[in-house]
């Protein structure tokens, strides 16, 4: 459903190019369940945003149930299906938490009851969320669940991606939130799923190990796993929950 | 222009700018001579002291120099501006009797609707003249009037003399005293101690002449205890020749008395708009301020509170969008000029496509008004980096004890946020003009629903620039 054909990508500043992504060949069929793991800057986000339209590849292709998306801007990419919740999700004055799930939803008219159903499932009580305004005031965590909510209320969505959704929520939540992924799943849906946690680390078809810039490993969590320690040389880094 | 599809409704844009064949019955001379001054007195059949004070008037303008500060007014050429335009029209109480196109002009504009059923009592001026004016009875038995100037100066004559260009007097500006040379039309409001005009008036301010100048003036006293909301609008379709606005607006605001004087400025882009407001606020008294700056090539525009008696009140809401071409220089001014007075400023500009958009505010706090207490919340929007917003504020505090707060911001859009909402699948221009509807908020929420859904639409023209 979606594939990307030799993408590669950098940046150029003053001090002259940097290149972030090699050559990354990544293919997910319908309904699978991907996580993406590695070092940090070792453009996980990156990927996911090349995906999403937000940064264009300098070269290569992506495809997208079988159409070339590459040259799709983002607004195009979203009404086909590919939902994105951000790492650091974007704070906004005057916007309420019902007016992003709304706009999310696609439906003008969701009423109140519907933002709140979506923010039960992330754990927040909705009443004392939906009328708020996600503007500084709103803890990171809160922030971070909002933001799964909204990718929850897209129901037309087809590839779910999302990056890092454990940031900053703790652990007994995450153990709920992980459910939500498994429910998406279930829907039919494609995910692929940026993370650091082993407890998503499990539940996934299959992990895609990426560091420096290119894909390293991709397989099972019974073949990955291990080898992933080396990776990273650090044995606290994947650290089981204990929640 | 391919329509576009918004996040929320379809904009009717044509709306403001359909124009009306230009017949009036009189018009004068392009310039401004005493013999002009003259001629437009004898037209309006004014008492000897009112030509008297016209004359005056021109001779200060004649001596008063441009402002040194602000925006470049040099494309005002006061010798190619007609001040007065007689309306092929008099002044009806019913609408059947205004002229059919004078008629659709306003119905477009939803004013007989409005009249009908959120309002006490309209006035409708067309070029220089009130073309329609009515009160509902009830309000006149309380002894409450709302007639046009002209009427006024007629059957009021003794109020008008007391009051009238007393808080601008003409030597205040170069503009204050071209009003006070030429004014024509407005609206005068007076409410008699106590009453209490539970629904709003409203007076509409058309300018359909091309290379014409609109000065009306607007007079209104809330006496003792009385409580009233005005609303003025104001729109114009566009010319390519420059279009002039200079009324003047005076508040007299009596002890514990409250008025709500609200505004939605929405002129063409060929209006040079510099207008004059004033409240003179007593003991007790509340001026609430909503005052929206849309549309016009240049404004000047600096409503201004003097806090006159003992915990005297003023909450002043503004908002001001300029676009490609547009410089508009607006703000607020509070005098706190007695002890325990208090005012609260709460502005949003936003600048788009090169536009220019200017906050001033201005707090002075005089020798002996202890105790003052004011708070400024002054936001700039920017949406692309070729518009500039500012907020300039002045502070002169002078009594003791003062409590002053002042809070400015001036941002850009990022494009983080843009992206961020077309992630939701919505387009560029809708992202941005979400974010634009979260910056002014606030604003929104302190207006009447149907003057926030104006406010609104105001701004989603202004968005896709359609106006130019
Ligand atoms: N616009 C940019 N300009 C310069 N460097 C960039 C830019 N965007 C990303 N990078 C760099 O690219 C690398 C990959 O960044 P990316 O955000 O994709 O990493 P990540 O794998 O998501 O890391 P983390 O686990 O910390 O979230 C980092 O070194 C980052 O600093
Ligand atoms: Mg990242």
């Amino acid at each position: 459903m979606l594939e990307l054909k030799r993408v590669c990508f950098g940046v150029r500043n003053e001090k002259g190019s940097k290149e972030i992504l090699k050559d990354v060949d990544l293919t997910l069929e319908d309904r699978q369940f991907i996580v993406i793991t590695g070092p940090n800057g070792g453009g996980k986000s990156t990927l996911a945003k090349l995906i999403m339209g937000i940064e264009r590849p300098v070269s290569g292709q992506i495809l997208f149930n079988g159409e070339d998306i590459t040259d799709w801007d983002i607004t195009r990419r979203a009404q086909a299906g590919i939902s994105f919740a951000f790492q650091q999700p974007v704070r906004f004055k005057g916007i309420t938490v019902k007016d992003l799930i709304r706009l999310a939803s696609g439906d003008k008219a969701l009423s109140t009851n519907g933002a709140c159903r979506y923010l039960s499932a992330v754990g927040l009580c909705a009443a004392d969320y939906v009328n708020r305004e996600v503007d500084a005031s709103l803890s990171g965590g809160e922030l971070k669940r909002i933001e799964i909510a909204t990718i929850i209320a897209r129901q037309t969505t087809k590839l779910a991606v999302f990056d890092e959704p454990e940031a900053g929520i703790d652990l007994w939540s995450f153990h709920k939130l992980t459910h939500v992924f498994e429910k998406m799943h279930e829907e039919q849906r494609t995910i692929l799923i940026i993370s650091h946690q082993e407890r998503i680390l499990n539940i996934a078809d299959e992990i895609v190990l990426i560091a420096d810039g290119r894909i390293q490993k991709r397989g099972t969590r019974d073949a990955i796993l291990p080898e992933l320690l080396e990776v990273t040389g650090s044995c606290n880094f994947f650290k089981e929950d204990e929640a | 222009m391919a329509k576009k599809k918004t996040f929320i409704e379809d904009i009717e844009r044509t709306l403001y700018d359909i124009k009306n064949e230009d017949r009036p019955v009189y018009k004068t001379k392009q310039g401004l001579t005493d013999e002009i001054i003259r001629d437009i007195s004898a037209k309006k059949h004014d008492p000897d002291w009112m030509l008297a004070f016209r004359l005056h008037s021109l001779d200060v303008y004649n001596h008063t120099p441009l402002p040194v500060w602000g925006p470049d007014l040099s494309e005002l050429d006061m010798d190619r501006i007609v001040t007065y335009v007689k309306p092929d029209a008099k002044m009806a109480g019913r609408w059947e009797d205004v002229p059919a196109d004078i008629k659709d002009t306003f119905d477009r504009l939803g004013i007989p609707e409005a009249e009908k059923t959120s309002l006490a009592g309209v006035g409708a001026q067309y070029d220089s003249e009130v073309v329609y004016h009515s009160i509902q009875e009830s309000l006149t038995r309380q002894g409450v009037i709302y007639t046009d100037m002209e009427t006024a100066l007629v059957e009021h004559e003794d109020l008008v003399r007391e009051y009238f260009m007393k808080l601008v007097p003409p030597k205040d500006h170069k503009f204050a005293a071209l009003h006070g040379a030429v004014w024509s039309g407005g609206s005068f409001v007076y409410v008699p101690a106590g009453v209490q005009v539970k629904i709003p008036l409203q007076s509409y301010f058309r300018l359909n002449s091309p290379g014409a100048g609109q000065f009306e003036h607007t007079l209104i006293i809330v006496e003792k205890g009385a409580s009233l909301h005005f609303i003025e609008g104001c729109s114009a379709p566009k010319y390519n020749v420059t279009n002039l606005h200079a009324g003047c607006v005076e508040l007299y605001v009596k002890e514990g008395a409250r008025l709500r004087y609200s505004t939605i400025e929405n002129w063409s882009r060929n209006m040079m708009n510099l207008n004059t407001k004033r409240a003179l606020v007593e003991k007790d008294g509340l001026i609430e301020w909503v005052s929206g700056s849309f549309g016009s090539h240049v404004s000047m525009l600096y409503p201004c509170s003097i806090l006159h008696g003992e915990n005297a009140r003023c909450e002043f809401t503004g908002v001001t969008f300029a676009g490609h071409g547009q410089h508009l220089d607006t703000g607020a001014t509070v005098v706190h000029a007695a002890p325990h007075t208090s005012a609260n400023i709460n502005t949003r500009t936003i600048s788009k496509d090169g536009g220019i958009a200017v906050y001033r505010s201005a707090v002075k706090v005089a020798p002996g008004a202890d105790h003052a207490k004011c708070s400024v919340n002054c936001e700039s929007l920017m949406l692309d980096d070729r518009s500039r917003s500012d907020t300039l504020p002045v502070m002169d505090i002078q009594g003791d004890e003062a409590d002053i707060g002042h809070e400015a911001r001036i941002g850009r859009i990022s494009d983080e946020a843009v992206y961020y909402l077309t992630t939701r699948g919505i387009s560029e221009d809708e992202a941005r003009a979400m974010i634009v509807r979260g910056f002014v908020e606030p604003i929104a929420k302190a207006l009447p629903l149907e003057y926030a859904v104006e406010m609104n639409n105001l701004i989603n023209i202004e968005l896709e620039g359609a106006m130019g």
